[in-house]
């Protein structure tokens, strides 16, 4: 069944806040689904009720402008792939792939983009089953972003590029733990890396500019590991793990 | 009866002939010196036999001097000496001397130890014919001192020395060193070559910081009077210096110090006595006055000059197989990358040079700590891997 549904949520904020809440429950194969979020606490589902996508070769895509925007979505099917782009501030996405479900999660492929402080990122990748080739691609301009990847796939390509070169931020971001906590100063990148591998490996790629960025590495497999990592600025704090 | 007489005597004369023909000919030969003096043990080794070395004993040709602990002084006939000190060998391959028609010839092959050497009219006139031999090297004197070691497995070490003349005039002749590949020349005091084997050629000649006690440990060629002369020849010039002003010089007791230190090291004092050093003092002074201005004044750019220096260039860059670490400079980063030796796991961290880096690398066991990237700064990075 081929299904192809557009939501298209435009929120005009005037002196008042105003919140859009969309929970979706998808079923079927091929989905193409773009949501554009104009506004401030604007949520696709939300902690406790996800937005679940469920079906092979989905294209998903969302746009959120404004601040303290939420996503929490989990996927469920092979083939995704998604653009998310955020402009604001607080902004917060939790995303699982076949967190907790017998179906595959394959060949992953997410694009994030934020331009704004304080966002917050979780994804979680087949942490409790298979789940092959993921790519996710971050890209921040900000300060006191926190991205956490914790990925279990048997293949998985990271990209996370990090620029807060207006800012003036030294210090790094410490105790953000479990809870994503975000804070004063530049950004902080935690990505784990677990699985076998297949011949293609873990791979991260990393470029950081600006200062207080805080970034921590933990790849592990039988496979290869590899991490580049291009970094300019200074209070930079980089803690980087590979093992078998 | 008659027949049997003559044929008595025919075999008692052949008999005397084959006993004449075979005792060595060297046994026959006339001494070739004569141990002169003998510290503790030292023997002559002679066709099989041994000889307890003693004072007066003779030295033929083909004679091998041994010490062990102790010393031994031989004096050949022409005035050559040799002083061979404890652990020695030295054999004496080929002794001729007969001024009346001409000959003069020496060889010797000093296989193990340290000795001291002093030539006599031998190497005076016929130096050519002078050879001194090692496992690993072949001397050829001409007309000079030197010193002379044998280590176990033959490798030697040759310094040259200068020369002094009864009449205290020094000066450093030449001597060459050979291998069977190659040769040097030293014509320089305190020039020294080694060799290790045969096969290698001799090390180019480096100018050794000797003193006294150095070379008392060592074999020295000589071509003037053994050493012990020298007092000798401090007397006869007090003698005629004393026959001249009718004064007695010889009251003095410097001479019963040792005679030989204070003779080598009166020749360099005395030439060196010979060169005005004020003026080069007063130039140094100025020069370093000069220096010390010119520091002052252009302190602060040299700093700077030199922190660029050190802290761009100074770093090691290329691959380290002792950390395996590959460091290198691709435009304004700094690259640091490293694959851990399974081959699994493979980190390249690239740096901007604006900015200082430590980094604490490791791998199971080994650890790097405070590997410093670019000018000081406090970024802090960390990588583990944990493979093999």
């Amino acid at each position: 069944m081929r299904s192809i549904l557009m939501i298209l949520a435009v929120l005009a904020v005037s002196s008042t806040a105003f919140a859009n809440d969309i929970y979706i429950e998808q079923v079927g194969d091929t989905l193409d689904l773009d949501i554009v979020q104009d506004g401030t606490d604007n949520e696709f589902g939300d902690s406790t009720t996800d937005a679940t996508l469920r079906g092979d070769d989905m294209t998903f895509s969302i746009t959120q402008t404004g601040s303290t925007n939420k996503i929490d979505a989990i996927i469920k099917g092979n083939d995704y792939t998604g653009t998310w782009t955020f402009t604001g501030d607080s902004n917060e996405v939790n995303m699982k792939c076949a967190s907790t479900s017998a179906v595959d999660c394959e060949t992953v492929t997410v694009n994030i983009t934020t331009t704004g402080d304080d966002n917050k990122f979780k994804v979680f990748i087949g942490e409790n089953s298979d789940a092959d080739n993921l790519a996710a691609n971050f890209t921040v301009t900000g300060d006191g972003n926190v991205i956490d990847v914790i990925n279990d796939a048997t293949a998985s390509d990271v990209t996370v590029t990090l620029n807060n070169a207006s800012s003036t931020a030294s210090g790094t971001i410490n105790n953000v733990g479990s809870g994503l906590t975000t804070g004063s100063g530049g950004n902080y990148v935690d990505i784990d890396q677990s699985g076998a591998g297949d011949s293609a490996g873990h791979s991260i790629t990393l470029g950081v500019v600006g200062g207080g960025n805080n970034v921590k590495i933990l790849q592990s497999g039988v496979k290869d590991n590899k991490v580049d990592m291009t970094m300019q600025g200074d209070g930079g704090d980089v803690n980087i793990s590979q093992t078998d | 009866m008659t027949s049997t007489l003559a044929k008595l005597t025919s075999i008692s004369l052949l008999l005397l002939f084959l006993l004449a023909i075979c005792t060595p000919v060297h046994a026959l030969a006339p001494d070739a010196g004569a141990i002169g003096k003998i510290k503790g043990s030292g023997v002559l080794e002679r066709n099989g036999a041994v000889i307890t070395g003693g004072n007066g004993i003779g030295v033929k040709s083909m004679d091998t001097a041994v010490t062990a602990r102790g010393t031994m002084q031989i004096d050949f006939v022409d005035e050559t000496r040799v002083d061979i000190t404890e652990h020695s060998r030295l054999l004496i391959d080929e002794f001729v001397y007969d001024p009346a028609n001409g000959v003069g010839k020496l060889g010797l092959k000093a296989s193990l130890g340290t000795m001291r050497y002093a030539s006599g009219q031998i190497a005076k006139r016929y130096k050519q014919n002078v050879r001194i031999r090692t496992p690993s090297a072949t001397i050829g004197v001409r007309g000079t001192d030197f010193i002379l070691v044998v280590d176990e497995v033959g490798a030697t070490m040759v310094t040259l020395l200068p020369s002094c003349d009864e009449d205290g005039y020094c000066f450093t002749g030449e001597i060459k060193v050979e291998t069977d590949v190659g040769f040097v020349i030293m014509n320089q005091a305190f020039q020294t070559t080694m060799t290790s084997i045969g096969s290698q050629p001799p090390t180019k000649p480096l100018t050794l910081d000797l003193d006294e006690k150095m070379i008392n440990q060592l074999l020295i060629l000589r071509k003037r009077m053994p050493y012990e002369d020298e007092e000798a020849i401090i007397q006869r010039q007090a003698r005629r210096m004393f026959d001249f002003l009718g004064i007695d010089f010889l009251d003095f007791t410097d001479l019963d110090t040792d005679a030989l230190g204070n003779s080598i090291e009166s020749i360099w004092v005395t030439q060196l006595d010979e060169t005005d050093y004020m003026l080069a003092d007063v130039l140094y002074d100025m020069l370093d006055k000069l220096n010390q201005l010119l520091y002052a004044l252009f302190k602060d750019h040299l700093q700077l000059q030199n922190e660029k220096f050190f802290k761009e260039e100074a770093s090691q860059y290329g691959f380290d197989p002792e950390t395996g670490i590959r460091f290198e400079k691709d435009g304004d980063y700094y690259v640091v990358e490293r694959q851990d030796n399974s081959g699994d796991n493979y980190f390249r961290l690239r740096l901007h040079n604006q900015h200082g880096y430590n980094l604490d690398l490791g791998q199971n066991d080994w650890e790097i700590f405070e590997y410093e990237v670019g000018p000081s700064g406090n970024n802090n990075i960390v990588v583990k891997q944990s493979n093999w």
